[in-house]
């Protein structure tokens, strides 16, 4: 569905990305992590088409994004983290702006809206930031086009939008959807990701199903000294020792994103050797 | 579907155009109309007896609209000087094409039209109101000095002025519609302050012109004087008694006076496509 190979980028003399390679499939909703100033919503603009490679080519549904060509826009939706919706009413933005995507479904759109608890008679400048980010979700989602870009969705949102929000994700995907969701807030996407990719410094440090994560390590609160020294990764917390182990009796742990996150910006290649096993 | 033109699609980009700045539009053309009252009352206080001359109509009309357009071209495709403004209207499923398209419906035509009406609607009522004015004076009416102003169709030849067979004014829609996709032009190519940015690089490309004909072409030609127009020149010679000329043949005049009219305007529109085209975020 998106093929990246060997994407070079740079802003005039600041290198992005030299070499960056990367595939994406449909089904999935791939998180895109990493720290701030790393390359993650260059990525995604390099996917929509905002920003031209360097070198290297994007291939997103057989199309060269740099090209914007109409049915190329059709099936690719960006909620970037800076948004910008005109000030009309969201019934104005239903007839107008909807009919650009051919798979719109407003009863979905509704659904998205009364979840998300929105003012229906309120125009875009009279909503919040918040308010404003979740109607470009819910509409990017009613869109159904097939590959979904989210620059830090959930900046701006109040935990029972975070709530809502991973709710309303979770019940969006389909086999022909491809959401890519970039953030360094990486708590916010436990439970809604299936694979994460972590970017740092133009290159993929890490790229793995959480299904392979979960088999391959396991996460736990651990009290036993000898157990810490000898973890893959530690880190002291309030409740003990919150440790990351090679899983090796096939116990299952729940997943702890930002320690996973931690630990492989910090710890990189003990990480990388239990998956090179 | 078509990736570069389909007519209903632009039909939706068309209509999300006006919903998002019909307001906008609304209370600008209400400007419009009352600068030009303002304006109209203004000449009718200074000359009350003939405020409004062939001449004044005119030049109101033309100048009016070179200012009006041409500050409205240059801020056409200002959301693209935003990132969040440029992601979304880059992202709209639609071609550059069409997107430019909508740019010389609205700027072009759309407000040619539109600034004709208010022109004609002010220059119709403020002439009724000069012309009630005069006949409200019984004394003028007695002596049979009531001067009826008339609405002038600044379409057709004024002032009796005529320039090789072309009629003045279109020399000045050309000029102005020339002009104007420059400034939308500029709005593409310069993220912010593009109406003061393109009247710098017109100004720049005008002494440019001045300075070629002035000095390069002065300098590779002998002793002498452009002679009606830039395709025959006439050449200085002490002592002689006839002036000799050099004449360059009558097509290659014809060809570049429509050239000069005609061609600028395809490529500015091409070179505003292109810079679409190429636009990143």
């Amino acid at each position: 569905m998106i093929d990246i190979q060997n994407l070079h980028f740079a802003y005039k003399k600041k290198k992005v990305f030299t070499g960056l390679s990367l595939k994406l499939q449909p089904g999935h909703i791939y998180g895109l992590l990493g720290k701030n100033g790393t390359g993650k919503s260059t990525l995604l603009r390099n996917i929509a088409g905002m920003l031209f490679p360097d070198q290297g080519k994007i291939n997103v549904l057989n199309y060269t994004p740099g090209e914007r060509k109409p049915a190329f826009l059709q099936e690719v939706f960006m909620v970037p983290e800076e948004l910008y919706f005109p000030d009309i009413p969201l019934e104005q933005l239903l007839k107008y702006y909807a009919p650009f995507y051919p798979r719109f479904d407003r009863e979905q759109f509704e659904r998205y809206i009364t979840e998300f608890e929105i003012p229906r008679d309120n125009s875009f400048l009279r909503m919040s930031y918040g308010q404003k980010k979740k109607v470009l979700i819910s509409f990017g989602l009613a869109s159904n086009a097939a590959v979904l870009l989210m620059d830090e969705p959930t900046n701006g949102l109040d935990i029972m939008s975070k709530s809502q929000f991973r709710k309303v994700m979770a019940g969006s995907l389909d086999d022909n959807k491809c959401i890519i969701i970039s953030t360094h807030q990486v708590k916010d996407l436990e439970n809604l990701i299936d694979r994460i990719t972590i970017i740092d410094q133009g290159h993929i440090l890490f790229d793995q199903t959480i299904e392979a994560i979960t088999r391959k390590l396991s996460f736990r609160i651990s009290f036993d000294s000898e157990e810490v020294r000898d973890a893959l990764y530690s880190e002291s917390s309030l409740r003990g020792n919150a440790i990351i182990t090679a899983n090796t009796e096939g116990e299952e742990s729940k997943l702890d994103l930002e320690l996973l996150y931690k630990a492989i910006i910090l710890k990189r290649e003990s990480i990388e050797s239990v998956f090179n096993r | 579907m078509n990736q570069v033109f389909d007519f209903k699609r632009w039909l939706l980009l068309v209509g999300k155009h006006w919903s998002e700045n019909s307001k906008k539009y609304t209370l600008s053309l209400a400007a419009m109309l009352a600068l030009m009252v303002i304006w109209y009352s203004f000449v009718l206080l200074l000359e009350p007896r003939n405020p409004y001359p062939e001449e004044m109509q005119v030049a109101t009309y033309y100048i009016g609209m070179a200012i009006a357009g041409c500050l409205y071209a240059s801020l056409f495709f200002a959301d693209l000087s935003s990132g969040p403004r440029a992601m979304h209207f880059l992202s709209v499923p639609a071609s550059h094409f069409e997107k430019l398209l909508t740019g010389l419906f609205y700027a072009v035509i759309l407000f040619f039209v539109c600034y004709t009406l208010i022109f004609y609607l002010v220059d119709f009522i403020m002439i009724s109101i000069a012309n009630g004015i005069e006949s409200s004076s019984e004394a003028r009416r007695q002596a049979g000095l009531i001067y009826e102003k008339r609405m002038f169709n600044v379409f057709t030849q004024p002032l009796g002025y005529n320039h090789g067979g072309t009629p003045l004014y279109l020399y000045f829609l050309v000029i102005y519609f020339n002009v104007q996709s420059a400034f939308l032009l500029g709005s593409v190519y310069f993220p912010s302050y593009s109406f003061i940015k393109t009247c710098i690089v017109l100004l720049l490309l005008f002494l440019f012109g001045v300075l070629l004909i002035g000095t390069v072409l002065n300098g590779l030609l002998p002793d002498g004087w452009f002679h009606q127009g830039l395709f025959s020149y006439a050449i200085y010679e002490e002592g002689a008694t006839e002036v000799r000329g050099v004449r360059l043949p009558d097509w290659v005049g014809v060809v570049s006076k429509y050239l000069a009219m005609y061609g600028f305007l395809p490529i500015f529109w091409t070179a505003t496509y292109f810079r679409l085209k190429e636009k990143e975020v």
